[in-house]
């Protein structure tokens, strides 16, 4: 009795945390970072990179972050003179490559921010992939470069 | 005869071509070094006559009026936006800190950063001031009547457009026009500095024109 429930419980577990593990091999995170900003700002900017170390193309459907009302993943492109946002719905990542987030570019918008944030905090966020598996990571509060180029190659 | 027309009609062609790229290429080559009232070696837009802004009145960060007047004395930069702009405003408003601080003093003494709202329902003077605080003490916010703004900004040849991010009144982004708009001390329109924009650059391209123009 006692051995079926602690099996039951090793099941649930793993059934739990097995997605995670697997989605972790394939889509990994790195150098996350969220734009500090004036605190009358209500929506931030979330930069990292994000590498596909799988064997197959992985396809990005959304985050989400308990620390704000609601994240987008959008592209800043420049088309007649103007600069305007796209929001990305779908991104696909073959295996082995890498996309980087970064000013100018893709970016995270993180809308409302439940807490007020300062440099250093630590943002969780979660990206969700198109197989219902997802990835956990972190994102650090820091200033921006001076230019874009800095906060390409930066690295905390 | 044909034969002979013929060559008269290709060789005028010809002739008609080259003249035309001659003339293209002189009109690009260098434009800026040949005409004696601009500097030369430098990236941005100049214009060979400084252009006269149209009367505007535009409210600043503290509530007081920002008029043609305020563009007087100093050289403006203007940069256009809006606060929840999330990417492109607050990356050129650190340039523009980077800027700041890399100018010299004297120059800086005869400078002034001018970040305006283009989405002033969302963005009143608090705010704005709020915002360009926090990258630079010296920047000044403007908000003001959205008819207003938007007739200084089309006089200046700066666009923007809403566009709905979502459900909600207030969900909505501006797409707009990047450029960092210089003003001379009368108050017009004296040159362009197009996107991307780096800090070092700019000091160099703005201390050029800053000698330039100097009395």
């Amino acid at each position: 009795m006692l051995n079926k429930r602690r099996l039951l419980i090793l099941c649930l577990a793993v059934n739990l945390f097995t997605p995670i593990a697997q989605a972790n091999h394939q889509a990994v995170i790195q150098d996350a970072w969220v734009a500090d900003a004036p605190p009358v700002a209500t929506i931030r900017a979330g930069y990292l990179k994000l590498i596909n170390n799988g064997s197959h193309a992985i396809s990005i459907k959304s985050f989400r972050s308990p620390d704000f009302a609601r994240v987008e993943l959008h592209k800043t492109i420049v088309a007649d003179g103007m600069v305007k946002m796209e929001e990305v719905k779908q991104l696909t990542i073959k295996a082995g490559d890498t996309v980087e987030f970064k000013p100018g570019g893709y970016h995270l918008m993180l809308f409302n921010p439940r807490k007020k944030l300062k440099i250093g905090d630590q943002i969780k966020l979660h990206v969700l992939l198109k197989d219902h598996m997802q990835t956990i990571f972190s994102a650090v509060v820091r200033k921006r470069g001076a230019t874009m180029e800095q906060e390409h190659h930066h690295h905390h | 005869m044909t034969i002979k027309r013929r060559i008269t009609q290709i060789l005028f062609a010809v002739v008609a071509a080259l003249s035309l790229a001659g003339g293209y290429w002189m009109s690009q080559y260098k434009q800026q070094a040949r005409l004696p009232n601009i500097p030369s070696d430098f990236e941005a837009t100049v214009f060979p006559q400084a252009r006269e802004l149209i009367p505007f009145k535009l409210v600043d960060q503290d509530n007081q009026a920002f008029t043609p007047e305020q563009l007087k004395q100093k050289w403006s930069l203007l940069f256009f936006g809006f606060t929840h702009c999330p990417d492109v405003c607050p990356s050129t408003l650190k340039t523009l800190q980077t800027f700041w601080q890399g100018l010299a003093e004297a120059v800086r003494n005869k400078t002034q950063v001018v970040f305006i709202t283009v989405d002033p329902n969302r963005d009143p003077p608090a705010t704005m001031k709020e915002y360009v605080q926090f990258f630079e003490p010296d920047f000044i916010g403007v908000s003001g009547e959205l008819g207003q703004i938007t007739a200084f900004t089309r006089s200046l040849g700066v666009l923007y457009e809403y566009v709905s991010q979502g459900k909600g009144e207030n969900n909505y982004g501006v797409n707009h026009s990047a450029q960092i708009l210089l003003i001379d001390p009368a108050a017009r329109l004296r040159a362009v500095f197009p996107p991307p924009h780096d800090p070092d650059e700019m000091i160099k391209n703005y201390n050029k024109i800053f000698d330039f123009y100097k009395d």
